[in-house]
């Protein structure tokens, strides 16, 4: 498995592609994703990954396959995320980050985005293993982006899934949310009974009536 | 957009436009998406309807800002309720006691107005979070230390006001203890400066606590009497070496003289905060198991047959030790030679680092016992039957008890029965250590798991709390912290006299805060409209 250093050193190498409407579809996603969504998508600044989950490593490798600089959490613990980067780049101004953690990881960094930049949750995808064989995906986020939503495959090939879609979300626009069930064959259980969370931090336009 | 108590509609919106004349864009948040950021996400109250949610919040930038909010809601009668980053998860997060009050945060207020590292103190604003002060220090190659609690997002000023706690030195992990001179708003909108500040153009602020007259910073702890938007601080000067050493004792009686040897070493000055732990309690082993499984529990012979047939501790010590490495040593080697009066006691060296730390011992170390903050606490924690999927966060039962080897042998007996009643069998232990984060009292905290989709589960903890406070009130014993759910609970147990202690703060509160506008009902203090009903 690639160490921490590994990825942030291609992370930060890489050049950075944005996610776009042209980026060609992972496998995983081609045969069910139907039209890409005309919305400017949001462009994260970074993608947050966890190296103990196999289906979080290919949402980092989907990321930095398309140019995203990426930081991987070794035991989940943000701390150095927040203290090296997060916390000095967000005294600068918003910037977008995606991932696909454990809670406890999105907890703290949604609370740190809202008191640093005023920044929302405004993609949250909830895996977890229902029973044996049976993956749950439950998702929230705007309503044309889960309309795309595509059945996301197995473990862990549905990380990489995910965060095509995730790359997809648009600004701005009206939550729901759905459900999906997926069936996985029995050996696959990399990614153990911890659920995991797919997520969109981005800035958000204040509605009417607050400043 | 939620109205909060006791004001009208149109009053609202007047007050709601005064308040964003004084703070400007971007300080006023009123949508129902943002202010679910300032729900308790550890609240055992979590969905129901008597959630306290607040109806708005307002984040000013300055000290003006703050003295103009309290004057607009002293004047419409708005009940504020100050957070400073408003991160107390397990004793109430950002959550008002009050529902429908209006969150005053403070974290845009993140200035760290003074650091002296020859006098050793620091003036700071309510935002300054522990990552903040560690940058600042670090940043400018200061020689002191901070003291911080187990999460480093929270705030300097906020954890001192709910009396948080850390990790080093007895003088400094009390933080408010540690605190020195404060600058507050009082609920009237004016500016009070206590101990050497009230002295205009003082030059010993944060050095000498009491000033002249009664001291009266107690007040604004926990508090209802002021919004805090200074606060100076004692830091302990950078040590050169770290040390700790571990004492093993081999019987559970022993844990007696072991406290008593630990405390004349720590109250003498000799240690920083000792950690106890219990080996024994760490055996997997079946033969255990069924010992412990006997009604009534283990019998203390069973226990320390079994422990001196595996040699295994019944229990052990890390002691922590601060400063030249010839003196760390030779202190070490005097605690030794204290604790082996205590038959069989054992030693080991745990750790020695020379400062500034390598990457790798730096990756290694308890953080927080080198004045280090992190989030470390909140990850890899794996689910276990105490943590249970989904990890919603938990409720902290934070009962004091006496700095005695004799009272953590009775809290086990006293809590163990009520927790297993209660529901919460799993919580039961004969190896529980206490916790020493204060200076002069054990703490003998149990996390009690909250649910966001259980709300039996949130029920089964509400109903346990009454019970344990008061099992606790009946040895004499109280707690400390607790969340606002639990807290006119908690200060019915502060009883003596016929509860003149509240009493005592209700005259105070109708007296400097007559329209009862900051954080009613914080720490069972109610003004006076709401004293019947509570809220
Ligand atoms: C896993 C875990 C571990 C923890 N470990 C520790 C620990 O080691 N030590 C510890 O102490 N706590 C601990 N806590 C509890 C808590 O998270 C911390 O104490 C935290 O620092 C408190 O939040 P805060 O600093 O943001 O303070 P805030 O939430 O901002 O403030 C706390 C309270 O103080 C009052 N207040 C704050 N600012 C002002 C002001 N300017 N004027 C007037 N009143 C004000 C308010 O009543 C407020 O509710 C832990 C919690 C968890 C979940």
């Amino acid at each position: 498995m690639a160490t921490r250093r590994e990825f942030l050193r291609a992370g930060i190498a890489a050049s950075v592609v944005p996610f776009s409407l042209s980026s060609p579809f992972p496998r995983a996603l081609s045969a069910e994703a139907s039209e890409p969504i005309a919305i400017r998508p949001v462009q994260p600044d970074t993608v947050i990954f966890d190296l103990r989950f196999p289906s979080s490593v290919a949402f980092g490798h989907e990321a930095r396959r398309r140019g995203i600089p990426v930081w991987a959490l070794e035991d989940g613990d943000i701390t150095d995320l927040w203290y090296r980067d997060l916390s000095l780049r967000w005294k600068q101004g918003p910037a977008a980050i995606a991932g696909l953690t454990d809670e406890p990881a999105l907890f703290c960094l949604e609370r740190l985005a809202w008191d640093e930049q005023r920044m929302r949750v405004v993609f949250r995808g909830r895996h977890r293993r229902r029973s044996p064989g049976r993956l749950e995906h439950e998702l929230w986020g705007p309503a044309t982006l889960l309309k795309q939503a595509p059945g996301l495959g197995e473990e862990p090939a549905w990380g990489a899934a995910v965060a095509t879609l995730v790359g997809q979300c648009p600004e701005d626009e009206s939550r729901t949310s759905r459900t999906l069930s997926v069936e996985t064959s029995a050996e696959s259980a990399g990614d153990g009974a911890e659920p995991l969370v797919s997520w969109l931090i981005a800035p958000v336009r204040r509605e009417r009536g607050t400043v | 957009m939620a109205v909060p108590p006791g004001v009208s509609e149109r009053e609202w919106a007047d007050a709601l436009k005064q308040f964003q004349q004084a703070l400007g864009s971007g300080g006023v948040f009123t949508s129902d998406e943002d202010v679910a950021l300032y729900r308790d996400f550890y609240s055992p109250l979590w969905g129901e309807a008597e959630e306290r949610v607040a109806s708005a919040a307002l984040a000013p930038d300055t000290a003006d800002q703050v003295q103009q909010i309290v004057r607009i809601a002293n004047t419409s009668r708005i009940p504020l309720y100050s957070i400073a980053t408003g991160r107390n998860l397990g004793y109430g997060g950002s959550a008002p006691n009050l529902a429908g009050s209006v969150v005053l945060d403070l974290k845009r207020m993140n200035r760290v107005l003074e650091v002296d590292d020859k006098r050793h103190f620091a003036i700071v604003e309510p935002g300054v979070s522990y990552f903040d002060f560690y940058r600042h220090i670090q940043d400018r190659g200061l020689n002191v230390w901070i003291d911080c609690p187990d999460p480093g997002w929270g705030s300097v000023i906020g954890n001192a006001l709910d009396h948080g706690v850390g990790y080093t030195w007895g003088a400094f992990r009390d933080h408010f203890h540690s605190h020195c001179g404060m600058e507050v708003v009082l609920p009237n909108g004016e500016f009070l400066r206590t101990g050497m500040g009230a002295v205009p153009g003082s030059r010993t602020w944060a050095e000498y606590r009491y000033g002249y007259g009664p001291y009266v910073d107690g007040l604004f702890s926990q508090g209802n009497f002021g919004v805090v938007t200074k606060m100076g601080f004692w830091l302990f000067p950078a040590p050169e070496t770290y040390l700790s050493g571990t004492v093993t004792v081999p019987k559970r009686a022993d844990i007696v003289p072991l406290v008593d040897i630990v405390n004349y070493l720590e109250h003498a000055g000799t240690i920083g905060m000792p950690r106890y732990g219990s080996p024994l309690g760490q055996v997997r082993d079946q033969e255990l198991a069924d010992l412990v499984a006997q009604p009534g529990g283990p019998s203390t012979d069973d226990l320390d047959a079994f422990a001196a047939r595996r040699g295994v501790a019944a229990w052990e010590c890390k002691l922590q030790f601060y400063g030249g490495a010839e003196v760390v040593a030779a202190q070490w080697a005097y605690a030794r030679e204290k604790l082996s009066v205590i038959a069989g006691a054992r030693f080991e060296d745990t750790e020695f680092y020379r400062f500034p730390l390598t990457a790798e011992q730096a990756e290694r170390a308890h953080k927080v016992a080198l004045g280090i903050p992190n989030l470390s606490i909140f990850a890899g924690g794996a689910r276990s039957e105490l943590n249970p999927s989904p990890r919603d966060g938990h409720v902290f039962f934070a009962p004091v008890i006496p700095k005695s080897g004799r009272a953590i042998l009775d809290a086990m007996q006293v809590f163990n029965p009520v927790v297993r009643e209660v529901g919460f069998p799993n919580m039961v232990s004969f190896f529980k250590a206490p916790n020493t984060w204060m200076f002069r009292a054990f703490v003998f905290l149990y996390s009690f798991p909250i649910s966001r989709s259980d709300r039996a589960q949130n029920r089964r903890v509400r109903e346990a709390f009454p019970r344990l406070v008061r099992a606790a009130a009946e040895r004499g014993w109280g707690e400390y912290r607790t969340p606002p759910v639990f807290q006119d609970l908690v200060m019915d147990a502060y009883s003596f006299n016929n509860h003149a202690l509240r009493r005592f703060s209700e005259t105070l509160k109708d007296a400097v805060d007559p329209n009862g506008i900051l954080s009613a009902g914080r720490g069972g203090i109610w003004p006076r409209h709401l004293r019947n009903t509570r809220g």
